[in-house]
């Protein structure tokens, strides 16, 4: 694979990279807590 | 007047403008120093990217990319913009959720125990650091007037402070945040615009990296390591990849937890808005350093002698550009400008009026007045320096950014991520990354030492700052209010536990994944390929190199 081929890929990869990131640490911090518990 | 002039002009008066609008809303020192809190996402994009980018972006790293460099640019910034999301996920929202008034203060109160000696060195820090960058960026923005509108340099100086300290010091953040919004549109605009005319002038995208890949004068301009040799910046690949990756880490750093970075998120309405914005950052700053660095690299083809390669851009406005999009461009680049110094202002003056010498008045209003009459006393005294340029000042401005990235960086997220750190430990991380740093690069800019890429001034200022914090902090212990409040700041907020915003950032997260997915596409099909087959096309002349700088054939 050539270099220039590693740099595209990489450019892009780094926006996949912190996009997972957010998306997983939101799901986790922000999600509403389920609405059983919300009753109790 | 000419054209250049008068668009300069105009956007100067509707800066102003807008500026003193904003400004009539100040009612309260949280208006003036956070916005009341209140700010959306476009605003907290629009001053994030804005205060980040400034002439250094524009006519440096443009000139960087027209000397050959441009490729490892684009690793550096790759590097560099992951900082933005991972500071706001890790450090941002919990100093939103702090609810102070500066980062400075946000320091003070974690670390109560030695409250006032932390903030008041993390206020210095702002002082010596940004104060250098802003004569720096004032000092660069009013070479430009000088030279496209013909005006004295001391006639340009004043015009380009009058352009950003009379709204600053007038609105505070209100104003600030609204104009970099406003000064980051012109100047994305002002970097397509080139683009596209710079293409054009190359006969289209392909021909120009089919041209670019075999270009004789400067060779390997867009091959991924760029340009190399003895009259170069590197001679080996690796040492450029070393230099990009060290670089971007340390941008990282500044872009996660810079007081002109990371203080924007105190200004946003919600921590959701804090994520939602550093996405969306990442993702207008890499696709406009993709226009930047292609634009500043092809304009070699018409001209591969300019010199200052840093005047690259402005060159290319003049002649490969119609007066209207010249215009706008000229306009773009002294918003970038503008936008940074406006920022850098008006974190001097908090700091200087909040973090190192507070009034116990009587009431918001007379505090109020007071910070703005001492904001005009910092423009004051930056339009002094600015106008004997006093040449100490500006190796300063040459480093001022890692510096913080060294100082505040490992402090910053031990304050949210650890228990053990003492106050102690903290001042002296902070006063340890930014002299360790400091005196590295003073040493290497006199010549006294010659430190290799992997001893980066910055490096050694990070390890110093975090072998330090280690240390003192196994020889004393947090205080209780200290460990509260770190606890305190872990508590997320019911109010942010919304299903309708958590949908919201979710969907710009997943936003940014896809716009990830586009550009490597985009630099698939319409760089990587199309260079490949160019230099295959030369035949012999085809080769790649590895990274130890051997010449493979393809």
């Amino acid at each position: 694979m050539s270099g220039e081929l590693l740099l595209a890929i990489g450019y892009g990869a780094a926006m996949i990279v912190v996009g997972a990131i957010a998306l997983r640490i939101v799901k986790r911090d922000y999600s509403p807590p389920p609405r059983r518990q919300q009753r109790d | 007047m000419n054209p250049y002039a008068v668009g300069i002009a105009i956007s100067l008066l509707i800066y102003l403008i807008v500026g003193s609008y904003a400004g009539r809303k100040v009612k309260h020192l949280d208006d003036y120093f956070v916005a009341g809190r209140s700010a959306p996402t476009l605003l907290i994009v629009g001053t994030l990217v804005a205060s980040f980018l400034s002439t250094s972006a524009f006519l440096g790293e443009t000139g960087f990319s027209y000397q050959g460099h441009g490729p490892l640019l684009l690793i550096m910034m790759a590097v560099n913009v992951m900082g933005y999301v991972l500071g706001a996920l890790f450090f941002g929202r919990y100093l939103r959720r702090s609810e102070a008034l500066t980062v400075a203060e946000y320091f003070g109160r974690r670390f109560e125990s030695q409250g006032k000696r932390v903030q008041s060195a993390a206020g210095w820090t702002i002082i010596v650091g940004l104060s250098a960058y802003l004569l720096a960026v004032t000092q660069g923005a009013s070479l430009i007037v000088s030279e496209v509108t013909n005006i004295p340099y001391s006639a340009a100086l004043v015009v380009v402070w009058a352009g950003y300290t009379l709204f600053t010091f007038y609105s505070g953040s209100r104003g600030v945040i609204i104009t970099d919004t406003m000064m980051f549109m012109v100047f994305m605009v002002a970097g397509f615009a080139a683009l596209y005319y710079i293409i054009a002038s190359a006969g289209g995208w392909f021909a120009m990296i089919e041209a670019l890949a075999t270009f004789e004068p400067k060779r390997d301009l867009i091959a991924w390591h760029g340009s190399l040799g003895p009259e170069l910046q590197w001679q080996a690949p690796l040492d450029g990849l070393s230099w990009a990756l060290i670089l971007g880490l340390s941008w990282g750093l500044v872009v996660a937890v810079s007081p002109w970075q990371s203080s924007r998120y105190l200004m946003a309405k919600d921590e959701h808005t804090v994520v939602r914005a550093s996405c969306v950052a990442v993702g207008a700053v890499l696709i406009l350093y993709i226009a930047l660095v292609f634009g500043a690299i092809a304009i070699n083809l018409a001209n591969s002698e300019i010199d200052p390669p840093e005047r690259a851009l402005v060159w290319a406005g003049f002649h490969l550009m119609p007066t209207l999009p010249a215009v706008i461009l000229m306009t773009g680049i002294m918003a970038a400008a503008l936008s940074s110094a406006s920022t850098f202002l008006s974190l001097v003056g908090f700091s200087a009026s909040h973090d190192l010498f507070p009034h116990p008045l009587r009431d918001d209003r007379h505090q109020l007045r007071v910070t703005r009459y001492t904001m005009l006393g910092v423009g004051l005294a930056a339009l002094g320096l600015a106008y004997f340029q006093p040449p100490a000042i500006m190796w300063i401005a040459y480093f001022a950014g890692t510096l913080f990235a060294s100082s505040w960086g490992p402090v910053a997220f031990f304050s949210v991520w650890s228990d053990r750190i003492t106050a102690a430990a903290a001042f002296w991380g902070i006063v340890a990354g930014f002299g360790g740093n400091a005196l590295a690069k003073l040493l290497e800019y006199r010549g006294i030492l010659d430190l290799p890429v992997l001893l980066d001034p910055f490096l050694i200022g990070l390890a110093l700052s975090s072998a330090t914090i280690w240390i003192v902090s196994c020889l004393g212990r947090a205080s209780d209010a200290e460990r509260a409040f770190r606890a305190a700041l872990h508590h997320v907020p019911e109010r942010e536990r919304d299903e309708r915003k958590l949908r919201g950032t979710l969907r710009i997260a997943r936003a940014l994944i896809a716009t990830g997915v586009i550009a490597i596409a985009f630099l698939i099909a319409c760089y990587a390929r199309p260079y490949a087959a160019a230099r295959a096309a030369i035949g012999s002349g085809a080769q790649s190199t590895n990274l130890s700088g051997s010449a493979n054939e393809r």
